[in-house]
């Protein structure tokens, strides 16, 4: 077991190493760089730059050197623990991350727990009364979810609370609390606004889950052990809960590696509809600004959660579900 | 006073108010934040007891400010006013001290909210008709008569917002500074070679010129101008190596790369560090780094401005700047009532009936603007094309003159502006002194048969069997036009363009493009058409005469000539023809003249070449624009121009902004 671990980590620094460099040709990717969109969107609010403002700030960045050169500086940086400098922001990528990375993951985690304690009890429910009354609800109900594009969602959801309750719930705090530090009363004002965020990430997510499940958990519930498990005598909640469901949920735990990295990416449009300090705009504004180190660093640290995911689902996968635990052991 | 200016800040982080602020201490209420001004100002307060001069007028002071003064903690007013104060005439009536102005920034580029709102405090100001340049920073100012020698005499007794001494020396500072061969940041949009600068005495500042600029003051007092009255020595003389030889790593110790970043990021264009003191009415508290949610400012209790009554202002107590990421945002928070006074981002055509049928429950009102842009989407076609056979196609007159007859402005203001705006080609507008009529109305008329037998008559008779027209090369016509996908407007007009111009067999091939690419291909050279709004309407035309002559990198019908003019040693610079040349030629004689009069019969040859060139098509000249104003503000301007160089709301001197009880 510990030896598969440290052979998955080996391999994951090589799989690292391997995407920074697609990170880096991605970014480097569009035409232009960071210094022409700059100056696009100076020229957005009216302003002018003059030729040799642009030739400073192309050597002050040195993005007049050769990809290659630009790349081993960066991958040099980064294994000295520095992730370069944003452009836009003018601050080291570090305190940029350290500012936000707690409350991207405070959302975004939740977001997904929430997704999960919904869609499991669903999915189950629909799948052991198929075809019922609560089924077709949840069913409807699901695939709008799957259906409404979020940022829709979340621009409906800004309207009607505007319209009926009078409010904004745009941001996650309110104007009062935004610069204070931490306290009860400022926790208060986030839950007061994080809920609308939540709710808008979490259930075209959930519809899925509970489309899978189900159709798994349908699968489970008609095979030979669940009828044995019945005709001896379990009642059936505790069957249900105890066999076909953990089987059913494989697929789910397969994919947990992919929730992590939506930490960041899968509410992009979302935050910024509803305005989040998480680091998704972040992410979106530094692509379009092509601040390369400030995106690279992102996306990277995108990778780094898929793989830790990835091994948090195989970990997860082994613990519970013994015929994978049993193969782990043939691969020692 | 020269210990004074050197003993708060050679010890460094050691004083309370050098920390950084980006989180503040919770539930902080006004009474800490004015604690906050006690402590900047202790240290002074004795020193100023000794050299304020005797004051016979009567100043008054905010409430809060008052407290301090009995508390023994803030020098009194008298003494913080310089001796003669600008007395600002209130618009409507004179205000009462409280409140607090909100408003939206988006994105972290967004300075130019914060220069026009709060940040317009330039040494001299275009007054509020924008017909002339009036002191402001500056008592007043003298220009000798060949424009190149300007004399600035300071207020005696200006403070900075730290209560130091606003001096000729902080002016020369800041020139040299700009001047620098070593400073790589950002400059302004004034010429600076030639240009220096002599202190005369500590409240006379002389600028000289090498040659003779005309529009030397204009500049000054445009958005850009502020510059040289933003950049304390005393705070930021540490980033500069003339003065302080380890200003690198001053630099690097405030989060910076090296010093001439953190010169441009935190003393002259942005508001990165909200230490650095202020001749504003309202003095930062959070630094605008992308990363705080909320921009707050507050009073500056060493403004130097007051009313008629001779009460200090602000009327306002603090502005407070929510940064957003999107306009929709804006949007829901204009009509929930939660922005005073803005105009930024959210005020579009498009928006308007939202944003008026909410003036009740929002509590605000719509306050008209004049719209200085004298177009809505200006196309440019690429004469200076580097592919020989479009060059030619474009840089014929007549085959623009039939794209222009071939275009139904109507339609498109119709569809895509509710039907507000006329027809207009790139010419200055009909209230500006500087209008032609030729320039503005030619070739506006639809006309499909007209441009047919336009292009017929220049040799364009072969069709495909599309019914495009085959070029000179015997390819058929197709212009590509990438529109920046923000700007969704251009994407729309470019739709209708598209089919307007298959009548008259071209092909016009229009695409939303992210912008960034769209200015890669720009200052490359490679576009063959682009499409951006007009600016230079008013007075503004004179100053930045893009769409009349080949003049900056915004003038994309002629990049390569704008090169040649800007004299950038550009490899994609050329020669341009004679007739612009001409236009050339004109426009650096105007530099060269000080008489206003001269300036205009000048400039108007200028426009005049370009109405017989017509080097670009408009499309609609602009209806006018509003504004949201909380209903309880008062002295806000109704009808106030709306452009860039002229920063609205700025010259209405914001500061008189209050909330009537």
């Amino acid at each position: 077991m510990w030896t598969y671990i440290a052979r998955r980590l080996v391999t994951m620094v090589l799989t690292l190493l391997a995407l920074s460099v697609v990170v880096f040709i991605v970014i480097q990717l569009p035409p232009g760089d960071f210094v022409t969109s700059y100056i696009a969107s100076l020229s957005a609010s009216g302003e002018t730059v003059d030729q040799e403002a642009i030739e400073i700030l192309r050597e002050r960045y040195k993005l007049d050197s050769p990809v290659m050169v630009q790349y081993f500086s960066w991958l040099t940086q980064l294994l000295q623990g520095n992730p370069g400098y944003s452009f836009e922001l003018q601050k080291s990528v570090g305190e940029i991350f350290s500012q936000r990375i707690g409350i991207s993951l405070a959302v975004e985690l939740t977001a997904v727990v929430f997704m999960w304690a919904i869609a499991v009890p669903i999915g189950v429910y629909s799948a052991v009364n198929q075809y019922s009354l609560g089924d077709y609800a949840f069913t409807i109900l699901g695939f709008l979810g799957l259906a409404i594009p979020n940022f829709l969602f979340a621009l409906v959801l800004m309207y009607i609370c505007y319209n009926w309750f009078g409010i904004t719930i745009t941001g996650l705090f309110s104007t009062e609390y935004m610069n204070e530090r931490w306290s009860l009363a400022r926790f208060l004002d986030f839950a007061s606004h994080v809920w609308a965020p939540i709710l808008v990430i979490s259930t075209a997510g959930a519809a899925q889950l509970v489309r899978v499940l189900r159709a798994n958990l349908l699968d489970e519930l008609n095979k030979p052990y669940v009828l044995t498990a019945r005709a001896k005598g379990l009642p059936k909640r505790r069957v249900i809960w105890r066999y076909p469901v953990r089987v059913a949920m494989n697929p789910l735990i397969s994919t947990v590696g992919w929730v992590l990295p939506t930490v960041i990416s899968s509410s992009f449009v979302t935050a910024i509809v509803l305005n989040l300090p998480t680091l998704s705009p972040i992410l979106l504004r530094s692509l379009l600004s092509q601040d390369m180190y400030l995106a690279g660093a992102l996306i990277l640290f995108m990778g780094v959660l898929t793989l830790v995911g990835t091994l948090i689902s195989d970990l997860l996968l082994a613990w519970i579900d013994p015929r994978i635990r049993l193969g782990m052991v043939g691969a020692k | 006073m020269a210990i004074l200016r050197d003993a708060p800040f050679s010890s460094g982080a050691a004083l309370p108010w050098t920390e950084v602020t980006h989180r503040r201490p919770q539930n902080q209420t006004r009474r800490k934040e004015m604690k906050r001004i006690e402590n900047r100002v202790i240290p002074l307060f004795a020193a100023l007891a000794l050299a304020a001069p005797a004051v016979a007028q009567d100043y008054k002071e905010a409430p809060e400010l008052a407290e301090l003064v009995a508390a023994g903690s803030l020098p009194p007013v008298e003494q913080r006013l310089p001796a003669n104060p600008l007395v600002v005439e209130p618009i409507e009536m004179v205000g009462s001290y409280g409140g607090v102005w909100r408003s939206a920034l988006k994105g972290s580029f967004d300075t130019g909210w914060i220069r026009r709102t709060i940040g317009y405090q330039p040494l001299v100001a275009f007054n509020y008709d924008w017909t002339e340049v009036v002191p402001n920073v500056a008592e007043r100012f003298e220009v000798n008569d060949d424009a190149t020698e300007f004399t600035f005499y300071l207020r005696e007794g200006h403070r900075w917002s730290d209560g130091e001494p606003f001096t000729a020396e902080d002016l020369d500072f800041a020139l040299k500074v700009m001047t620098s061969p070593d400073y790589a940041g950002r400059k302004v949009n004034i010429p600076l070679g030639g240009v220096t600068g002599e202190v005369v005495n500590e409240t006379t500042f002389k600028i000289k010129l090498e040659e003779s600029n005309g529009l030397f003051l204009q500049r000054l007092a445009t958005v850009e101008g502020p510059f040289i009255v933003n950049a304390a020595e005393h705070y930021c003389g540490e980033l500069f190596p003339e003065i302080n030889p380890d200003a690198n790593a001053v630099a690097q110790e405030r989060g910076f790369d090296n010093w001439s970043q953190a010169m441009e990021q935190s003393c002259f264009f942005n508001f990165q560090d909200a230490n650095r003191p202020l001749l504003f009415a309202w003095r930062q508290v959070t630094n605008y780094d992308g990363l705080n949610q909320l921009i707050e400012w507050e009073r500056n209790p060493f403004f130097f401005k007051v009313d008629t009554e001779g009460q200090q202002l602000p009327y306002i107590d603090d502005v407070k700047m929510v940064q957003t990421e999107s306009v929709e945002d804006i949007v829901l928070k204009v009509v929930n009532g939660e922005i005073d006074l803005s105009n930024r981002h959210f005020a579009t055509v498009a928006n308007k009936p939202v944003i008026f049928d909410g003036q009740e429950a929002g509590g605000y009102t719509l306050k008209s603007t004049v719209d200085a842009r004298m177009n809505n989407a200006i196309l440019q076609l690429n004469i200076t094309h580097p592919d020989e056979n479009k060059r030619k196609l474009f840089g014929m007159k007549e085959f623009r003159q039939a794209l222009s007859m071939g275009m139904d402005r109507e339609e498109i203001i119709d569809v895509v502006y509710a039907g507000q705006g006329e027809p207009h080609q790139a010419g200055p507008r009909p209230s500006s002194p500087f209008y032609n009529e030729q320039l503005a109305k030619q070739f506006t008329e639809y006309d499909p048969d007209a441009a047919n037998a336009l292009l017929d008559e220049i040799g364009l008779t072969e069709k495909n069997s599309d019914g495009i027209r085959l070029g000179f090369d015997g390819e058929p016509i197709r212009i590509q036009l990438l529109a920046s996908s923000d700007q969704s407007e251009f994407g729309d007009i470019a739709q209708l363009v598209t089919e307007q111009w298959k009548e008259i067999g071209i092909d016009l091939d229009a695409r939303n493009a992210e912008r960034s690419l769209v200015y890669e291909q720009i200052q490359n050279n490679v576009h063959d058409m682009h499409v951006w709004w007009g600016d230079g309407g008013m007075n503004d035309a004179m100053l930045d005469p893009r769409f009349y002559m080949p003049f900056n990198l915004e003038s994309a019908f002629a990049q390569a000539w704008a090169q040649h003019f800007m004299g950038t040693g550009s490899n994609l610079a050329e020669v341009p023809p004679a007739e612009v040349q001409a236009q050339m030629d004109l426009y650096n004689s105007i530099a060269k003249t000080g008489d206003p009069a001269k300036q205009k019969e000048l400039f108007d040859q200028v426009l005049q070449i370009s109405a017989d060139q017509f080097y670009v098509m408009g499309t609609v000249l602009p209806s006018d624009g509003y504004m949201v104003a909380n209903k309880n503000l008062g002295n806000v301007p109704d009808g106030q121009i709306f452009t860039w160089l002229y920063p609205q709301p700025g010259p209405m001197q914001t500061s008189q902004l209050f909330f009537k009880q």
